[in-house]
């Protein structure tokens, strides 16, 4: 009984990484630059709302359950469209990923940028993330 | 008759079927003589996947086959192929582009402005010079 139960917490904790989309940009080599690394991750919280309705049925009594039903449906209606993950409820959360990159290479001068979109999937909820590794071109000496 | 069943049942649970998720491209160069291509994959068993690590080092290879130049024309493909009724499935990422020396960049700087791609591989070598 312990062994499944601890087993169940596991798999609770554990999160699936879900890959969404990459896109990578152009790479340059330049002999009188030196490339310094830099990463960003943005992410959100996501909610499945299928999910959340299958918890509600086992934590809410029969009349609750179906007016949970009902909302989940209702929300469910004004999200529709292609979608990547769960929704989030903050919908500019990656607005800032230019002004970031800027911070962390000030100079502009970006190369190999891999774009990430990926999901940690928990029960009910999700962390939505964006993340951006390149190279920042710092010339030599300087 | 028991094998003339089997064989195609066992070659169509091994058969992959493949999806795109997403493609992107960026500008094409004029010179495609040198073409560099990575692929990374990750087999995923039920579902279970813990992290999306493998396509950490793409950019790295990209460098390593192009290390005087630059990288451009590059066709991101991230697709998934299912096998064995679903359980198993493998992401793969497929990166092709081709190496333009950055002499090749550099002398294109005083030709007349042509398509959107090579417009913009002027400006970043003379942005860079």
């Amino acid at each position: 009984m312990r062994n499944i139960l601890s087993l169940s917490c596991l798999l609770l904790l554990c999160s699936c990484a879900q890959l969404h989309h990459v896109q990578i940009g152009e790479v340059a080599s330049h002999s009188g630059y030196v490339q310094k690394p830099f990463d960003i991750k943005i992410s959100e919280s996501g909610v499945n709302l299928g999910e959340a309705a299958e918890v509600s049925k086992i934590l809410l009594n029969k009349d609750r359950q179906k007016d949970a039903e009902e909302i989940v449906g209702l929300i469910g209606l004004f999200q529709m469209g292609p979608i990547t993950g769960n929704p989030v409820y903050v919908k500019d959360y990656a607005k800032n990923l230019i002004q970031l990159i800027y911070e962390k290479c000030p100079s502009g001068k970006v190369t190999g940028l891999m774009s990430v979109r990926e999901s940690r999937k928990y029960p009910v909820v999700s962390g939505e993330i964006v993340k951006v590794t390149g190279y920042c071109l710092v010339r030599k000496g300087s | 008759m028991r094998i003339s069943i089997l064989y195609p049942v066992i070659s169509l649970l091994l058969a992959g079927c493949a999806s795109i998720n997403s493609v992107s491209l960026t500008p094409i160069p004029p010179e495609r003589k040198n073409q560099v291509r990575t692929e990374r994959g990750k087999v995923i068993f039920l579902g279970f996947n813990f992290d999306n690590d493998f396509v950490d080092d793409v950019v790295e290879d990209l460098k390593r086959q192009c290390p005087n130049g630059k990288v451009t024309g590059l066709l991101t493909k991230d697709e998934n192929i299912n096998y064995f009724l679903f359980f198993v499935w493998k992401k793969q990422i497929t990166v092709t582009g081709y190496c333009v020396p950055m002499t090749s960049v550099s002398s294109n700087k005083g030709k007349p402005r042509g398509t959107a791609s090579e417009e913009g591989t002027q400006n970043d070598a003379s942005e860079l010079q």
